[in-house]
């Protein structure tokens, strides 16, 4: 077992709204957005990294991506795991998580719209891999037209990338061109299929919203 | 040739180890005494520069504490000493134009000080031109303050000035960097966790105010450098541009570009 399942163990009893899936402590329930907080190893003996994590799930991916998280505290010491006192170790997290509001900060982002809000710093000269989750995001509000146009500069643009940095937004993207081939409304389909696969992937089902009905929106 | 087995009582693992925390006990110390140096001269340039931006001469001379108008700018006549106490630490690496970050806490806020009213491209290569020469000198005061052990090995003392580097820049929360810019990794993804399949792990990552990466660090020790493969599956994995420098950082050589 990781150090960090043995500290979210310890934490996740006295966090109420939280649930430990895998080695992440989630913030429930999840839709299309993951939040949570993770553990992060370093080459440091006993020091880690602590994630405030924000991950849309409405594209693929191996892992959890901290494209959108923070690395927390943001600011003063560093983070370390006592191998002899791991309650210690979870109540001082525990503090952290606590600490500036972290747990409501998350608790606000529930939706796509919410997502957009946490990244406003969103640019037309930020990163490609930002610009293509927001599209894909504003697609998810409903901003259907802005969103295809946006998909489709992208798409020029990643074609136009060397081979070395398609590698994973090559595929991806094409998925979503073919599938906006069909109608606008043949992209949704596709996100919630990625958005499910990631669910069952980072073992997010006991997170998910006990809804009669079994759907994202 | 096949390497001797050392076997050792249980007294000498004892011995090692203390004398193992002994000399961490004693890098951390060393450690310890530069980084409130580089802190004081960083603050000292920061007062300076927000004077500067507040249109206040920061070399005209000041009225001494203690005077009811103490700390005022004066117009040079009556008994001022300039300027007191921590300030005074010379600073050496900083170029004119930087502003540390320590009252802000957004490290990219910070950035929107970087040389303004140039355009974009010069803005950046701006940034990147002096958190090179920070870094490096960074680099150099750490890299002086780690001693090696008398038997270890030239990659556990590469271990070492990395943990040291990293504490000291975590500490500074340089603009652009901040922590988050510090031993991240990435793989084809985008940002992941250190050790995951297919990820590389860099050492520094510098980003402009868009969140776009301009440039990205990495230190070496010893006679190891940074292959041309090695800088192309840099960019390609934490997704910068093929102009995008990787710089290679070493305390004797000093700032590469690959």
């Amino acid at each position: 077992m990781s150090r960090g399942v043995k500290i979210f163990r310890l934490i996740v009893r006295n966090l109420p709204g939280t649930i430990l899936c895998k080695d992440m402590l989630v913030v429930a329930p999840t839709k299309r957005v993951v939040r949570g907080f993770l553990i992060e190893t370093t080459t440091e003996k006993g020091r880690v990294y602590l994630w405030r994590v924000v991950t849309p799930l409405y594209r693929p991916m191996s892992s959890i991506i901290l494209d959108y998280s923070t690395r927390i505290p943001e600011r003063g010491g560093d983070v370390y795991i006592d191998q002899n006192a791991y309650e210690k170790s979870a109540e001082a997290i525990r503090g952290i998580i606590l600490s500036e509001g972290h747990l409501d900060y998350l608790k606000r982002i529930r939706e796509p719209h919410d997502f957009l809000r946490h990244t406003a710093w969103i640019r037309s000269g930020s990163p490609l891999r930002a610009r293509f989750d927001h599209a894909l995001t504003h697609y998810l509000v409903g901003n259907v037209r802005q969103a295809i146009e946006a998909l489709r500069r992208l798409g020029t643009e990643v074609d136009q990338l060397d081979e070395g940095r398609k590698v994973y937004i090559g595929p991806v993207m094409k998925q979503v061109l073919q599938a906006l081939d069909g109608g606008p409304g043949d992209l949704k389909p596709l996100l919630d299929q990625w958005v499910s696969q990631n669910i069952e992937k980072f073992g997010l089902q006991a997170s998910r919203p006990h809804l009669a009905f079994s759907v994202i929106d | 040739m096949r390497s001797e087995a050392v076997w050792r009582t249980p007294e000498q693992l004892a011995e090692r180890k203390y004398q193992d925390d002994a000399l961490r006990a004693e890098n951390l110390a060393r450690l310890s005494r530069s980084l409130a140096a580089l802190r004081r001269e960083l603050a000292s340039v920061q007062t300076e520069l927000l004077a500067r931006k507040a249109g206040f001469n920061p070399d005209q001379p000041r009225v001494p504490a203690g005077n009811p108008d103490g700390g005022q700018w004066t117009d040079g006549g009556g008994t001022s000493e300039g300027n007191d106490g921590d300030s005074a630490v010379s600073v050496t690496f900083v170029a004119p134009g930087l502003v540390l970050n320590d009252a802000t806490p957004d490290p990219i806020t910070a950035w929107a000080r970087y040389a303004q009213g140039s355009d974009k491209t010069q803005r950046d290569a701006t940034a990147v031109e002096r958190t090179s020469t920070i870094l490096h000198d960074t680099l150099t005061r750490v890299s002086s303050t780690v001693a090696r052990r008398p038997d270890s090995s030239a990659a556990n003392y590469g271990t070492d000035v990395h943990t040291a580097f990293a504490r000291v820049l975590r500490d500074l929360n340089l603009p652009g960097i901040g922590s988050r810019g510090i031993e991240q990794s990435f793989d084809a993804n985008g940002q992941t966790r250190y050790g995951k399949d297919g990820s590389i792990r860099t050492d520094v990552v510098l980003r402009n105010e868009e969140d776009e990466i301009i440039a990205i660090y990495d230190l070496k020790t010893g006679n190891a450098i940074i292959g041309p493969s090695r800088a192309r599956e840099l960019r390609d994995k934490t997704g910068a541009g093929p102009d995008v420098p990787v710089i290679e950082m070493h305390s004797l050589r000093g700032p590469v570009r690959r």
